[in-house]
């Protein structure tokens, strides 16, 4: 942006800390809006002593740009250069003075598509100190009509390779000896930004014009991190309580001992690990909820739970590590977690944890399963407790675990203890058991109660019969589970 | 471990007031092109700061993207140079600061074109105990030694360093 100067009663002036007539350097951006013609001079900028008759200027005149310097109120030494700005073409115009000697008054201009300067030179001669100078107003009967930018005023006479410099950057590039500067960027803006607090004197009613030139500036930095590189994290992805609505993922190789998510945060996505990573930490954290999937799709070396205790995946939680194997010491899906989909290790792995461990729920299939690869696993399929509503399996050409057989007649023992009872009923019946296992009968019934209010479900005195009769094969099957352990012990001692 | 990019164009640079590289912007066809024109038989300078943000360890790439504004043929050396100061630590006066030895490297014109757009990469390997969060200064010039003709015009520097 510029500010107009559009020919009647606009001025811009100083008449105090002006330069010294031995030196100085006056540099503008401008455009001319309308052309007085050949015969009328048209100066860009003067500067007249208190008398008005002795001083200096640079404007156009005859077609050409030129440089003149007063004596006596009349014009007594110029300069000419060839050719000059256009009408409507923007130029970076100067006037500069080194001494009073030849040639030590240079003035000139630049358009945008020229590389240097075209210049006039001339004689200052000893004049009297200039009092005042105009960036624009009334010189004779004459008011130019032009829009004007980026106004630099310095004490001293830049050399060559300045001027060019300064002509192109908007801010000031040499500011030793610097007198003003004006950005002129609108009409309210015509402050001094030199720091000298120098600001002009302002006549007429200016207006805000385009600069139609472009000065150059400092760009926008902008810092890069580049994709496809490795982290390490000691911290959870998503932090304890947190609530994440899209998906949580690390994608990239890290090493991480922190889980994904954190406890009780809640993922609406999916929460994967999809990367080689080496993580002791868990997938899903315990007591958190991931909407979508939890996978471990890549080798990795794990020690930490898939779904940790307590968490809720309504979707799938795989280890699915395609054409890797992993080392995982952990269960799939943590104690008393829920998987509404499935929980899979279908690749080859050595783990010592349960697929499902103990009272956790699948509702989908539970699966140790693509033959023909082989697992060495000593942790049982579906830990004591837990509950698979869909297939729980050992792939082909695989040695069952011991205590296989058992799962599926403490399986059967259920399903007759929850007989007659609806299926909703039956899970919440499922959830509540292994929670009431060591209460009075009266704070199970009342639990219960409770539970199928949350669910919306009616409440029957069957149905705490069928608790009761749950809660009394889980007993059974503790005491059943501690003596086979005592005899367990009893036997390594004697071996 | 990530890479930090530092872009940095004509406009940014601040220039000495003996031998500055010349800003230039021909209007060109469809756009101006802004560049600091580096002479051929006259040592030109430039400078441009930046903050050295996360800066972990390594060294530091300066790319400098270029073309020539008449050859087509012949080699361009550049030479960068590293001074750094460390805020609150440094003792060094910043007026007084010395730029640590200059790395350079050379580039060939790849012919066919004359001002088609070129890049090579000065591996600054003095890095004057560069630090992250140090106030950095860069000197870009162009070394005598080369034997393309004409101005080498930088149109684009890219300093880049490893976050780790």
């Amino acid at each position: 942006m510029a500010v107009r100067f559009d020919a009647v009663g606009d001025e811009l002036n100083r008449t105090a800390n002006i330069s010294s007539n031995t030196a100085f350097t006056y540099m503008m951006w401008t455009v001319l809006d309308n052309d007085a013609g050949t015969s009328t001079y048209q100066p860009y900028l003067f500067g007249l002593s208190a008398d008005l008759t002795q001083g200096y200027s640079c404007g156009l005149l005859s077609n050409v740009f030129r440089i003149e310097v007063y004596e006596g109120g009349v014009a007594v030494r110029s300069g000419v250069a060839s050719g000059r700005p256009a009408l409507g073409t923007p130029a970076c115009i100067f006037l500069r003075c080194s001494g009073t000697g030849t040639n030590l008054l240079t003035g000139g201009y630049r358009t945008p598509s020229q590389t240097t300067f075209t210049t006039a030179a001339a004689t200052l001669g000893t004049l009297s100190p200039v009092t005042q100078v105009f960036y624009a107003g009334l010189f004779g009967a004459f008011w130019q009509d032009a829009r004007k930018w980026n106004i630099k005023v310095w004490d001293r006479a830049l050399s060559d390779a300045e001027l060019l410099v300064e002509s192109y950057f908007e801010r000031v590039m040499y500011p030793s000896s610097l007198n003003l500067y004006l950005p002129l960027t609108s009409a309210n803006d015509t402050a001094d930004r030199s720091g000298n607090g120098r600001n002009p004197t302002v006549v007429g009613t200016l207006a805000t014009g385009d600069t139609i030139a472009n000065l150059w500036r400092p760009s926008q930095k902008i810092f890069l991190p580049q994709a496809g590189v490795s982290h390490a994290a000691t911290g959870a992805l998503v932090g304890p309580g947190a609530v994440v609505a899209g998906s949580a993922a690390r994608t990239r190789q890290h090493a991480a001992t922190g889980a994904l998510t954190g406890q009780g945060s809640a993922v609406s996505g999916s929460a994967d690990r999809t990367r080689q990573h080496a993580s002791s930490g868990d997938l899903v954290g315990p007591g958190a909820a991931v909407s979508g999937s939890a996978d471990r799709t890549r080798q990795h070396g794990s020690s930490g739970d898939l779904v940790g205790p307590g968490a809720v995946i309504v979707g799938s939680a795989d280890h699915i590590t395609p054409g890797g194997t992993h080392d995982a010491t952990g269960a799939l899906v943590g104690p008393g977690s829920s998987v509404s989909g499935s929980a899979a290790r279908s690749r080859a792995f050595t783990s010592s944890g349960a697929l499902v461990g103990p009272g956790a729920v699948v509702t989908g299939s539970a699966n140790r399963a693509v033959a023909p690869v082989s697992h060495d696993a000593t942790g049982v399929l579906v830990g004591p407790g837990s509950v698979v509503s869909g297939v729980a399996q050992v792939g082909e050409d695989q040695t069952l675990v011991g205590g296989f057989l058992w799962m599926l007649r403490r399986r059967k023992a259920w399903e007759d203890a929850l007989r007659n009872v609806p299926k909703p009923v039956a899970e919440v019946i499922k959830t509540e058991a292994p929670k009431v296992i060591e209460k009075p009968k009266a704070q199970a019934r009342n639990e219960l109660r409770k539970a199928l209010e949350l669910e919306n479900l009616p409440y029957r005195a069957a149905y705490t019969q069928a608790l009761e009769r749950l809660v009394q094969q889980m007993r059974q099957e503790q005491e059943d589970d501690e003596e086979e352990e005592s005899i367990a012990e009893a036997l390594a001692l004697l071996l | 471990m990530a890479t930090v990019y530092i872009p940095l164009n004509p406009g940014d640079a601040a220039l000495p007031t003996t031998n500055p590289a010349a800003p230039v912007q021909p209007q060109g066809t469809n756009f101006p092109v802004p560049g600091l024109a580096y002479d051929a038989t006259t040592q030109e300078t430039a400078y441009f700061y930046f903050p050295a943000l996360s800066y972990g360890s390594g060294n530091v790439s300066v790319e400098v993207q270029w073309y020539a504004d008449t050859a087509t043929s012949g080699t361009v050396t550049f030479g960068a140079s590293l001074a750094c100061i460390t805020p609150n630590t440094d003792t060094q006066d910043i007026e007084t600061k010395a730029f640590a030895t200059e790395n350079t490297a050379t580039d060939t014109h790849l012919g066919t074109t004359a001002q088609r757009l070129m890049s090579f990469t000065i591996t600054v390997t003095n890095l004057d105990s560069i630090t992250a969060g140090d106030w950095v200064a860069l000197r870009l010039r162009r070394d005598m030694s080369d034997t393309m003709t004409g101005d080498a015009i930088v149109s684009r520097v890219i300093v880049s360093y490893s976050d780790t």
